[in-house]
């Protein structure tokens, strides 16, 4: 991991391989109080339409705040936006990726995506971001 | 089950501003839930709540605005912290939430929904807001007739 400063424009964050479990899912309901059984019960997924339950875009947002922080340290955010373009699913297979999109005045901004093993990504993101004030 | 309604003669309409704590336990637990690593990391966190922790806070009950509880599908998270800081643990702020706009789009409504964290007593020279929310959903149940 190296910090900050040292990102420019063009360099590409290690990807992540990953996936997020059923397990990980229920954990988020009970600490973000999101208990929408879309996320938890398979059968009410279908009934909208689903294959089944499908990951909250809010995890996956939460996960690429800490995708970011682990990969390029710390940082004040003050910037993050996210576009859920189709549904994620538990225990199948992800990647998050990022790269650096601009260094302007002190502010990095980073695009970040969440894409499943095949097609377009699901999430896309923006940050920007600034090196820590505090130590 | 509640049907979509919303009155534009509310939009931009505040919410009575909600007083909450930011406490150790909900962040902790918060935290562990949005490791992707699947446990906390080797970056020392402190007292920060994680960027994506206002969620908990926010509202989409606002004036003006009354959501099916199923058929929404959560389209698009903006988080601006003007401030340029978390939530950190042990303060208490304040959450005002209002609707911003709606648009149709065939059978669709999209609607989005603003959130404003204010910290109860700004620090000198800080931004009085924390956090600004700006939350597009996209209701899939056709609007109840008036």
């Amino acid at each position: 991991m190296s910090p900050l400063v040292a990102w420019t424009p063009g360099d590409v964050l290690p990807p992540w391989q990953t996936e997020i479990t059923r397990e990980q899912v229920a954990r988020y309901a009970d600490a973000s109080g999101d208990h929408n059984p879309i996320h938890l019960d398979d059968q009410v997924a279908r009934q909208f339409g689903l294959d089944g339950v499908i990951v909250h875009g809010m995890l996956v947002m939460g996960w690429m705040a800490d995708y970011a922080r682990s990969t390029l340290g710390p940082h004040d955010l003050h910037v993050f936006r996210v576009r859920f373009r189709s549904p994620v699913r538990p225990h199948h297979p992800l990647v998050f990726q990022g790269r650096i999109k601009s260094v302007e005045n002190g502010r990095w901004e980073v695009e970040l995506t969440v894409a499943p093993a095949e097609g377009p990504p699901a999430v896309v993101g923006t940050m920007v971001l600034s090196p820590p004030r505090e130590a | 089950m509640p049907e979509f309604r919303w009155d534009p003669a509310r939009v931009g309409e505040r919410s009575a501003p909600a007083s909450v704590r930011v406490t150790a336990g909900a962040v902790q637990a918060f935290r562990q839930a949005v490791s992707g690593h699947g446990e906390v990391g080797p970056v020392n966190h402190g007292d920060d709540a994680p960027p994506t922790f206002p969620i908990c806070f926010q509202r989409l009950d606002v004036p003006g605005l009354e959501l099916p509880l199923e058929g929404l599908i959560h389209t698009d998270q903006q988080l601006l912290y003007p401030a340029g800081r978390m939530l950190r643990v042990g303060e208490v702020v304040q959450v005002v939430g209002w609707l911003e706009s709606v648009r149709q789009r065939g059978p669709l409504s999209i609607v989005v929904v603003m959130n404003q964290i204010q910290a109860a007593s700004a620090a000198s020279g800080e931004a009085a807001v924390l956090v600004e929310s700006r939350t597009t959903v996209m209701v899939t149940a056709r609007e109840a007739s008036a």
